[in-house]
This record gives C-alpha cells, sequence and structure tokens, in this order.
C-alpha cells in the first residue's frame, strides 16, 4: 500500500485549469489521498499547499500541476501544445467515482463507441474493430497505439457526416493520456484529444479534458459540451465496473484482440509497479480473507 | 435464507432486465424475448460492467459497453468488435438458481432447490423499498397489533410468520397479507405484499395506503422502541 503510493508521488497531477473565474482563490480539493488547497495570488500565479507545507507547483497544457514529490519527475512533452495556430481548450472536470487507472483505460477504448456514444462516436452495424499496432516507445516508456480506425457518424463538432477516423494513442504516464484523431476540417493535420486525470483516491478522480483543435467554426462552449457529453456518456459506464479498481492480472479480466492498447497498458503499469488504483490478485485474495 | 424474493414476476416483462441484491451480492435478472428467466452474477467478464445496465437482444443478454452478447446459459456468443470470430467457450458468467412461484420471482444463490415458504395463488400488491432494516418493520408491526397502539386507526394483526414471510390481518378492511422480506445492505429492505383475497380496486388503493403508513412508521420508529 505504502509502496503504490510512494510510486505515485513521483508524478505530476492536474488539480485546475489555468484560467477559471468559478474557483475561489483558495481552492481545497484533493490528490492520492491528501487534503491540499491551491491558492491563486493576485498575479495570477499558484501556490500548492498541503498540511501548510508547500508542493511544487507549475503551469501547462492550460492545467495546474503538482506534485507530492520533493524531486517529481518531469512532466511529458506535448509537442502540439506549441503550435499556436490550434485552439487550445480545457474542457473542465468530470468527477468520476471509480479508480483513475479504469478513466485511462476507458479513454484508450474504441470498441464501446457504438454502444455508449451511440450516433456520434459510433453506430451499429460498424462494430468491428480491425487490427492495430501497439507499441512500448523505449525512449521515453511511452505507449504507443497507431492505425486504429474506427467508423464514426459524428467524430467532432465540424462533422457533419461519417467518415472512418484513423487514431493514434499515447500514454505518456500512467494517469494521463493522448489521441491523435483525423481532422474533418483539414486532412495532413490532427487533432489532440488528452484527458488528464487528478486520482483524488485509489477509487474517485477527476478527469481533465484538455483539447487542441484546427476547428475554427465551432464555438468554444459547443466544443466543450460536446466532450462533457461524450464524458458524461462514459462516467455512466466507469461508475458501474466491478471491481472499481483496475484488475492488473491477466484472467482477472477476459480481453480479445480490440483490447490489445488495455493490454499493454495493464501489463506496462505492472512492469513500472503504478499499481496506485490497481487491483492485484494479491490484494484480491487479502481483501477476500478479510471478509 | 437460502431463496430470497427478489420481486413480482409480472414486473419484469420479457425482454427487460433488473438489478437486484441477494445477499449482499449484485445479480442480474433478465427475460429473453420468448420469456425465459434468468439470474447471473452482475459483472461482464470482459471489463467488469454491470450487466444489469445492458440489454436483451432476442435470446441473448447484451453487456452496454461493448455489446457481448451471453446465451441464457451465460456463454458468450458474440462479441461486435470481432463479428466474424466465434467466442472461445471458456467465456462464461457465474448462474444462479432461479424460478417462479405464487406470482414471485426468487433467486437461491447456493444452489439449492428446496422450496420458498409461500402458499399458492396470491395476489402480488406491491413492491417497496423501506429505508430501515426488515426488524424494525417486524418490530412497527408487532406494535400495530399490541393494544396500546393507538396512533392509527389502522391494526395490522399478526397472524403469523414463517421464514422471510410475516403474515397479517388488516383490520378495517379484513384482508390477510403476506409480507415477503427481501434484506438488503445499508439499512435498506424490500418488502413484496400479496393479497390471500381477491381485492376490488378500492381495496388494492386502500392497502396500499396502510403499507405507506406502514413505511412511514418503520423508517421513523426511533431505535429507543427495541
Ligand atoms: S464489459 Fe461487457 S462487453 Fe465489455
Ligand atoms: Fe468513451
Amino acid at each position: 500500500m505504502k509502496c503504490k503510493l510512494e510510486r505515485a508521488k513521483d508524478d505530476w497531477y492536474p488539480i485546475g485549469m489555468l484560467t477559471d473565474n468559478k474557483r475561489s482563490k483558495h481552492h481545497a480539493t484533493r490528490l492520492l489521498g491528501f487534503d491540499i488547497v491551491l491558492e491563486t495570488k493576485r498575479d495570477g500565479t499558484f501556490s500548492v499547499f498541503c498540511d501548510n507545507e508547500p508542493w511544487h507547483v507549475m503551469a501547462a497544457y492550460g492545467h495546474v500541476w503538482t506534485s507530492p514529490s520533493k524531486t517529481p519527475k518531469p512532466l511529458f512533452d506535448v509537442p502540439e501544445a506549441e503550435e499556436y495556430d490550434r485552439r487550445f481548450v480545457p474542457c473542465g472536470e468530470v468527477h468520476v467515482n471509480c479508480s483513475p487507472l479504469r478513466a485511462v483505460e476507458n479513454f484508450l477504448d474504441i470498441a464501446h463507441f457504438p454502444f455508449v456514444h451511440t450516433d456520434i462516436l459510433g453506430a451499429e452495424p460498424h462494430t468491428e474493430v480491425m487490427p492495430y499496432n501497439v507499441k512500448i516507445d523505449e525512449k521515453n516508456d511511452e505507449i504507443i497505439a497507431t492505425k486504429v480506425k474506427f467508423f464514426q457518424p459524428q467524430a467532432a463538432k465540424s462533422a457533419s457526416d461519417g467518415i472512418i477516423t484513423d487514431y493514434i494513442y499515447r500514454v505518456p504516464s500512467p494517469m494521463n493520456a493522448l489521441l491523435y484523431k483525423t481532422c474533418p476540417s483539414r486532412d495532413e493535420v490532427r487533432d489532440v484529444i488528452a484527458i488528464f486525470v487528478q486520482p483524488l483516491d485509489e477509487d474517485n478522480c477527476a478527469v481533465w479534458p484538455w483539447m487542441a483543435l484546427y476547428d475554427d467554426q465551432s464555438s468554444m462552449a459547443d466544443m466543450i459540451e460536446f466532450q462533457q457529453l461524450i464524458f458524461l456518456q462514459d462516467r455512466n459506464i466507469l461508475e458501474n465496473q466491478i471491481p472499481k479498481r483496475l484488475p492488473i492480472d491477466p484472467k482477472m479480466e477476459i480481453p480479445t484482440r480490440a483490447d490489445l492498447t488495455s493490454v499493454a497498458y495493464r501489463r506496462w503499469l505492472k512492469k513500472n509497479a503504478a499499481l496506485y488504483g490497481a487491483l492485484t490478485q494479491m490484494t484480491e485474495k487479502n481483501l477476500e480473507a478479510k471478509k | 435464507m437460502d431463496c430470497v424474493a427478489v420481486g413480482f414476476s409480472k414486473n419484469l416483462q420479457n425482454g427487460r432486465v433488473m438489478r437486484a441484491l441477494v445477499n449482499e451480492k449484485d445479480i442480474v435478472l433478465w427475460r429473453s424475448r420468448s420469456g425465459q428467466l434468468s439470474a447471473w452474477e452482475n459483472r461482464c467478464p470482459h471489463r467488469g460492467m454491470r450487466l444489469s445496465h445492458g440489454f436483451v437482444r432476442g435470446e441473448a443478454l447484451a453487456c452496454m459497453y461493448h455489446g457481448w452478447h451471453y446465451d441464457s446459459e451465460g456463454k458468450c456468443r458474440y462479441i461486435p468488435a470481432h463479428p466474424d470470430l466465434d467466442p472461445p467457450t471458456t467465456i462464461g458468467i457465474e448462474k444462479y438458481f432461479s424460478f417462479e412461484k405464487g406470482g414471485i420471482i426468487w433467486v437461491d444463490i447456493r444452489n439449492k432447490t428446496g422450496g420458498p415458504p409461500i402458499v399458492e395463488n396470491l395476489i402480488p400488491i406491491r413492491s417497496m423499498e423501506f429505508h430501515c432494516k426488515v426488524e424494525r418493520v417486524e418490530r412497527v408491526l408487532t406494535n400495530f397489533e399490541s393494544p396500546s397502539s393507538h396512533k392509527s386507526t389502522i391494526r395490522f394483526y399478526h397472524v403469523d410468520q414463517r421464514a422471510n414471510t410475516v403474515i397479517v390481518k388488516i383490520k378495517p378492511l379484513g384482508k390477510t397479507l403476506h409480507l415477503i422480506f427481501q434484506e438488503l445492505p445499508n439499512f435498506r429492505c424490500f418488502l413484496h405484499a400479496l393479497s390471500a383475497d381477491k381485492c376490488e380496486v378500492g381495496q388494492y388503493k386502500a392497502i396500499s395506503r396502510c403499507l405507506d403508513h406502514l413505511r412511514r412508521e418503520s423508517e421513523t420508529q426511533l431505535d429507543i422502541l427495541k
């Protein structure tokens, strides 16, 4: 238990948007089970305190990030955040009563589109998931899934007809994931959609979606509303998965070929001992023994 | 209790799905198009989704998350992400013994086949959730028959009690009711009320009002009344 928390402490986590008029100057929130306060100063800078002890803070990708560690690992790089012809859209938070890892895994899954995001991101009878590639990028120790193709009736706010969307997925750290999808308005570039997950504790999280798009037609409010709708549909799934924590050992749940990314994600978490929010056979046995 | 009443047969129509809790176990109950009843562990073996959110497709139950189909044996028959794949026969769900008797759906999670403690030919009146434990309701029922209770003109006369069933008579109506309890976690329970006698529409309503009264009394009763 101690050990998985220690490992989780090394990373950066999002705890709010950079600009948020509704947030109070002293905003109380939670991270990895710690009660913390995000303070927004008059000059627009931030500090974070836990029991009066200051934590590291930084601004990146539309959000305020913090870490309990004195020496956190560097935050992953998103080169697209420097492409200033994109529109950057932080979408606000969605609280979900589920493990932060379940939230990330759901984000990596396309097979649910026709059933959960019916007539938006997918529609029957177009349910087939074609073979795609997953690899670990050794240099940055990230998961990369490529050539993920899926038929979508309305892939983005700016799309009006169905298209085959081509995705690339990227998992740079256990609680953050990005996808790069075919952009309905321009062929040569890709829209970026990310979820940054704030683990409140092992069974609760706040999901902060963030987008970097080439859509110059839709209004900001429409784009946020579109993304919020998608995440609310996902929340209904995430809050009804049993067990709450992500089963990390094979055999506890049964994957199929379409789950290649999810399988790689679980293996990668295990290899990295990133088990905050995970359930291993050991912990399950312990829980049962206690009953 | 091996056999637990989870609802009235008539409230689970063909093609419908419901969730039930039996001795703290999460269970999905569903009826196929042709009317076959199944009770399973409420968890899809794929990614753990509660199957009670799923939908019936003919003789199969489809999970809401990725649409996997399970036949009435609990075997996976179809995986929409791979329409041409024959799902491995090892993918299956834990089944529980369920049956219908006296207008009630019973589930026996220990898979014993002993019958439920109920007489036939009862008329289902109402299934209702109480925000208190079964003992509270039983205590209130006992209190109702005691002569010292003058709170209301309604009297439940305790006639008989068998495992999980209390048989009472309601004084102003002269009707005999069978009250079957289903324990739920977190200080809640279900009460399934059936009438032993035929009822007219007006009498249905009167009994229903008595049950509302019983619920109010049970939920608000202080624990001092041990
Ligand atoms: S969780 Fe049921 S089909 Fe995937
Ligand atoms: Fe989704």
